[in-house]
């Protein structure tokens, strides 16, 4: 997704503020999905299915604490709190590489790579069994415009 | 989204050896949640009415149940980068 030609940093941030969060346009949707998927969403990666328990989380997209407002040096959008997904009934379908935030109705509003938030190294989360979930800490989400 | 206590007797309980108490409700990126929930001490208050149970709320929240004996957490993150385009 571009944001047009503004170099400002600030204004870039702006820019997110009006997709997430209490300032957000009226053309986005009041709550998000975060979804895991398989691949990259934007090049024909899949959500995983519904199966083993997994079913992307409702995230309410006109909360402050939710999405706090971009702040510098960075300008990044955060995910102001920590999500859990619900705790896996069994195997999931496919392993997720890739997350999203998606519309009600199935738009892919932002997505990038999973990662060990620990390490910054890509990861491909496996749930093979019951009883995990899987967790974004507050923060560990954000988007950046390059 | 908070945990609250279970039962109220746990809370203000100390973490043996901390001096750490288990409050009414904490954030879910405590490292102690995952602990506490092995010990089913704490409850995800799904409904969002903030009265530790489940019943009662008006909206419900993805489930984190205490049901689970031996949950294994996996921690991830991530980022979008949206593309700017060139002046």
């Amino acid at each position: 997704m571009s944001l047009g030609t503004t170099a400002d940093p600030e204004a870039r941030g702006w820019a997110l503020d009006a997709c997430y969060g209490p300032s957000k346009s009226s053309k986005w949707p009041d709550s998000v999905l975060l979804a895991l998927f398989h691949g990259d969403p934007t090049t024909g990666g899949t959500e995983l299915a519904a199966t083993g328990g997994y079913i992307a989380v409702v995230i309410d997209n006109t909360s402050i604490d939710n999405f706090p407002d971009a702040v510098g040096p960075d300008w990044e959008k955060l995910l102001g709190v920590s999500v859990l997904f619900a705790p896996s009934t069994g195997a999931f379908s496919d392993d997720a590489d890739y997350w999203a935030f998606l519309s009600p109705d199935g738009h892919i509003l932002d997505s990038g790579p999973i990662n060990d938030p620990v390490t910054g190294a890509p990861l491909a989360i496996s749930v093979t069994a019951a009883d995990t979930i899987v967790r974004f800490l507050a923060g560990q989400l954000s988007i950046l415009t390059s | 989204m908070t945990l609250r206590a279970t039962r109220p007797l746990m809370r203000g309980r100390e973490r043996v050896g901390t001096g750490q108490k288990i409050p009414e409700t904490w954030p879910l990126d405590d490292p102690f949640v995952a602990d506490c929930l092995r010990r089913k001490w704490i409850a995800d208050d799904n409904d969002d009415d903030n009265d530790g149970s489940d019943s009662g709320g008006e909206t419900d929240s993805p489930s984190l149940e205490t049901s689970v004996p031996n949950v294994r957490i996996v921690d991830a993150g991530g980022q979008a980068m949206r593309a700017r385009v060139a002046p």
